[in-house]
């Protein structure tokens, strides 16, 4: 008796334990695969080794130094700050350019995206000595949020949105940076950075029934700012529309919302990794290839099934294509535009990694 | 650009002409301060213009001479107005730099008995080009890389004013949806690189306004 019940016991632990993860079974990538993806990421991070300052930073930039430092934390190696200086120096050359008003950075244009994945990072080590730096950059972000501290009221654009950090203009790019570190770092649920972040969101989305914005669009998904897209008016794009997945997930926006089945819709309806869908020219590639993994893990299915009805298993589309650029010095980066930095190979492979790190868990 | 000629009254002008670019300053910081329908980048440049435009007018409005002299005088009194708001010293710190420039522009190019005009087109079309530099040079700044792309950076006006009172203009809404300037990656010079450049050209361009040109050489043969 004792025996079935403990039976029982562990069936039933196993199986709460199934649906908690955000993976569903069948995730794993075939043998064959699943051995490429990891030798891409350790050619990555080998070729980020090759790059890495004496000061342990990456293109002098705390931005990309703490986007490679997640790319060796989350690998399949875990590397830990106990795994030697290459983990440790990084982490100092972050701490260094801590700065009074508690952002983290090396240059004032910058600092939201900085301070944003800075934190991400250093919450990645695990390491508690941090918990001060961490919670002083999310008063930072906080406070760079755009609301009435600016002179803005919950009717304006720009409410609840964070830019760059040299200027007040937000965008849903670095507003899902500052949201993805905000939650990273346990940031408390009911504060109210996050109903202010979903303002900003939704006038981001093309969903008129949720956007307040005449310019608003019906087809779920979503654009750099309230009006305005680089690409093309105020079209929807692949980069921003995983991006605002993302946003909406993390906020603890429900996964049966309409404004996230509409965003998924739209995943579905343009769903392709052959390029940056609604982007012209390859603009935005591997950002697209990044938040893509980012948002598709989160929603925590392991298939897609596209407008024409075909299944997707995206953990092999998107492994099967990292690999396939991958350079043969171990780094990516974007051959055919240089905007958003993707002419850098130390930002650009340290995104890939973070990709494929998701693709293998 | 100075008048070693200046009459005594030029430090009481001085002192009034002081007083009326710090109230246009202060007017302009007040006004858009709160105004929400522009970003900071944009604010910074209204209040540019609108010092620029007070200490223009002001020079138009006074006879020439060692008054020139004592505008320069009261600009640099007025900045040194320790209650000025720091935003406002730092964006009138950036005119001054750029009217100083385009002072001794103006006097090179008008030097040696040519019409006054031909400063001012010439001193406005250098600015021009200059001031767009974020704009046409988008294009070059992605394909030729990161130090042409701050070279033509330093080149801008605008840079200096956005330098110096801590904006990025780059990814100012309407700039950014009209040059990958805010896309690439390229950084701004140092506000004290840049200033002293400013500096530096300004003196050059009077020192050579000073210099008796060909043509007046010419004439005196």
């Amino acid at each position: 008796m004792n025996g079935l019940v403990r039976t029982l016991t562990t069936g039933c632990v196993t199986t709460l334990l199934a649906l908690a993860t955000p993976l569903a079974a069948g995730a794993d990538l075939d043998p064959g695969l699943r051995e490429k993806a990891q030798h891409a990421v350790d050619a990555g991070l080998h070729y980020l080794r090759g790059t890495q300052a004496d000061d342990g930073s990456w293109s002098k930039s705390v931005g990309i130094t703490a986007l490679a430092l997640r790319a060796y934390l989350e690998s399949h190696r875990k590397y830990a700050e106990k795994d030697g200086a290459f983990i440790t120096r990084p982490i100092e050359f972050i701490l260094a350019h801590v700065n009074d008003d508690g952002s983290i950075s090396e240059t004032n244009q910058n600092r939201s995206y900085n301070t944003a994945v800075a934190i991400t990072a250093l919450q990645a080590t695990g390491n508690a000595k941090y918990a001060e730096v961490i919670a002083r950059a999310q008063d930072f972000l906080r406070k760079e949020q755009v609301d009435e501290g600016e002179g803005y009221k919950p009717d304006h654009a720009y409410y609840g949105g964070i830019g760059y950090g040299g200027d007040e203009r937000p965008d849903l790019s670095n507003l899902y940076l500052a949201i993805e570190a905000l939650h990273a770092t346990k940031l408390d649920a009911k504060d109210p950075t996050w109903e202010k972040a979903l303002m900003f969101v939704n006038r981001s989305q093309n969903r008129s029934e949720s956007n307040d914005q005449d310019w608003a669009a019906d087809d779920g998904g979503f654009t750099y700012m309230p009006g305005y897209s680089p690409h093309d008016g105020t079209g929807s794009y692949g980069g921003m529309t995983h991006a605002g997945l993302i946003s909406l997930l993390f906020a603890g926006v429900d996964k049966s919302d309409p404004r996230v089945k509409a965003a998924y819709d739209w995943i579905r309806a343009n769903y392709t990794l052959e390029t940056n869908p609604g982007a012209p020219g390859n603009h935005g590639l591997y950002y697209y290839y990044n938040a893509f993994a980012k948002s598709m893990y989160a929603y925590g299915e392991p298939t897609i099934v596209d407008a024409q009805g075909a299944e997707h298993d995206w953990r092999v589309d998107l492994a099967t294509k990292l690999v396939s650029l991958q350079g043969e010095d171990g780094a990516w980066f974007n051959k055919d535009s240089a905007r958003w930095w993707e002419n850098n190979k130390d930002l650009v492979t340290s995104w890939s990694v973070i990709a494929l790190n998701l693709t293998l868990r | 650009v100075t008048d070693a000629t200046a009459p005594p009254l030029a430090g009481t002008l001085a002192a009034a002409l002081a007083a009326a670019w710090l109230l246009a300053a202060l007017l302009a910081h007040t006004l858009l301060a709160e105004a929400t329908w522009a970003p900071a980048t944009l604010r910074a440049f209204t209040q540019s213009g609108a010092l620029a435009a007070t200490a223009l007018l002001l020079r138009a409005a006074l006879p020439p001479g060692g008054i020139v002299a004592a505008t320069w005088a009261a600009l640099v009194a007025a900045l040194a107005a320790a209650w000025a708001p720091a935003g406002t010293r730092a964006v009138g710190l950036a005119v001054l730099l750029i009217l100083l420039f385009a002072g001794a522009l103006d006097a090179l190019v008008a030097r040696g008995g040519r019409e006054p005009e031909a400063g001012t087109r010439a001193t406005l079309a250098v600015l021009l080009l200059a001031g767009t530099t974020p704009l046409w040079g988008g294009p070059l700044a992605e394909q030729l890389g990161e130090r042409v792309g701050a070279a033509l950076l330093a080149l801008s006006p605008l840079s200096l004013i956005a330098v110096l009172a801590g904006h990025d203009y780059l990814r100012d809404p309407w700039l950014y949806a009209h040059s990958a300037f805010g896309t690439l990656r390229v950084a701004y010079p140092g506000a004290a690189l840049l200033a002293c450049g400013y500096l530096f050209a300004t003196g050059l361009l009077a020192v050579a306004a000073r210099r008796p040109s060909s043509f007046t050489r010419s004439l005196t043969a």
